[in-house]
């Protein structure tokens, strides 16, 4: 299941990286992915302030700061513990201070808050997959 | 939710000399390993055993029907076999029903979708197929579980011969009842509640929901489980249609607890549940 998305730039001073496509599908098993926009890819920045390794969907909760040192909270919506576990993930796989860029869709409703479909970290290292097994299509 | 959490433990206890039991036989080995070993003890006289792991197929020809939710939807077909084309065949009360329940979509996003599903209810039948979740198949005498992993729900399929009970409350899980037919076991379903969907896309059901599911072996590795629904009150004709599960020998089922951070979290602006 792979497919490339068309990627448009939110422009906010300072906030945004450049958004490369994302080719893993959006995977909220529980409640859909309604809340996004699908027609926007966007990448932020920013400083873990706790990863929730909740069912049914883990939640990024995260600082980003823009060029004039405003602050501001976000939040990225992540799969399920359970279906990040069989991936790779733990929930110490992302801790309060870590410098991360998350890529993802945003709500279509203003909030600060977006899907996370790629996590890494500032320095190069990146996160485990997220995804479904990878023979789960067979 | 009360008694729901109520029922479960109950069911709970009921299970456990099965699970420990079969525990105790196979302490963590890979399912299929176990497969053999849990049948000599438990169900020597069923012609096949699924017990295992498994886990749903979201294979293109089974149900990925849309790129973001493969797996997600039914491929509903005819008596053929063939995809159904256009809308169901619901009836008037059926297309009534449709009309009044809130799936997301364009224009309605979960928090103000009415889906049962979103409240963390029991997924209901065929629905709990669709859940990207694995789902364990045990055999015991007289039944075969099958815990699926989303919303720890369980079925029970009745397989000494009793009848569908009868007078009973409806249920959002059914009353299933088991037989064999070679190596296929052949599922009756009745007595179900009118409460859940039989899809993400609000399609309703009544009370006179009727389900026959048959589940085979494709090979050792993988169950294919034909699904045909009668409903006489929602739909004019029976629909059909398929989901495909794969062995996962090395995977055991994990806790997942719906309300544990449900739909809170969307309401972003009150962040209601999100402390930190």
């Amino acid at each position: 299941m792979r497919f490339k998305l068309p990627v448009s730039f939110i422009v906010a001073a300072g906030l945004v990286v450049p958004a490369l496509p994302v080719s893993a599908p959006l995977l909220f098993a529980h409640h859909g992915t309604a809340e996004y926009d699908n027609t926007k890819t966007i990448s932020l920045q920013g400083t873990v302030t706790a990863l929730q390794y909740l069912n049914p969907h883990a939640l990024i909760l995260f600082t980003v700061k823009d060029d004039k040192g405003q602050t501001t909270e976000w939040t990225a919506e992540l799969q399920s513990p359970n279906l990040l576990s069989r991936r790779g993930w733990s929930r110490s796989t992302l801790k309060p201070g870590d410098q991360i860029i998350v890529t993802g869709r945003p709500v279509k409703n203003g909030a600060k808050a977006m899907s996370g479909q790629k996590v890494a970290f500032t320095d190069g290292r990146e996160t485990p997959n997220m995804g479904l097994p990878p023979d789960s299509s067979k | 939710m009360r008694s729901r959490t109520i029922l479960l433990s109950f069911i709970g206890m009921l299970l456990v000399p099965f699970v420990v039991r079969a525990q105790a036989s196979q302490p963590r080995k890979g399912a299929g390993q176990t497969a053999n070993q849990v049948s000599n003890e438990t169900s020597n006289r069923a012609p096949a055993d699924f017990t295992g792991v498994w886990y749903p197929s979201t294979g293109s020809t089974l149900g990925a029907a849309t790129p973001d939710n493969p797996g997600q939807q039914f491929v509903w077909l005819d008596a053929e076999g063939k995809p159904l084309k256009g809308p169901l065949p619901l009836t008037a009360w059926g297309q009534q029903r449709l009309k009044a329940n809130r799936p997301t979509g364009t224009n309605t996003s979960a928090i103000d979708s009415d889906d049962p599903d979103f409240q963390c209810f029991p997924s209901g039948v065929p629905r709990v197929y669709l859940f990207l979740y694995p789902m364990e198949m045990i055999h015991t005498p007289g039944r075969v579980l099958m815990l699926f992993e989303y919303g720890h729900n369980i079925r029970q399929i009745f397989t000494d011969g009793r009848g569908h009970a009868q007078d009973a409350e409806p249920t959002w899980m059914g009353d299933s009842i088991g037989h064999w037919e070679g190596d296929t076991l052949v599922i009756d379903t009745t007595g179900f509640n009118d409460k859940t969907w039989l899809g993400y896309g609000g399609q309703p059901h009544s009370e006179a929901l009727h389900v026959i599911e048959r589940i085979r072996r494709l090979d050792q590795e993988s169950l294919m489980i034909d699904i045909t629904l009668e409903d006489p009150k929602a739909y004019t004709t029976p629909l059909h249609t398929q989901k495909k599960y794969v062995l996962k020998p090395d995977w055991n089922l994990m806790e997942f607890v719906c309300e544990d951070n449900s739909l809170n979290f969307l309401d972003y602006e009150k962040k209601t549940r999100i402390q930190k």
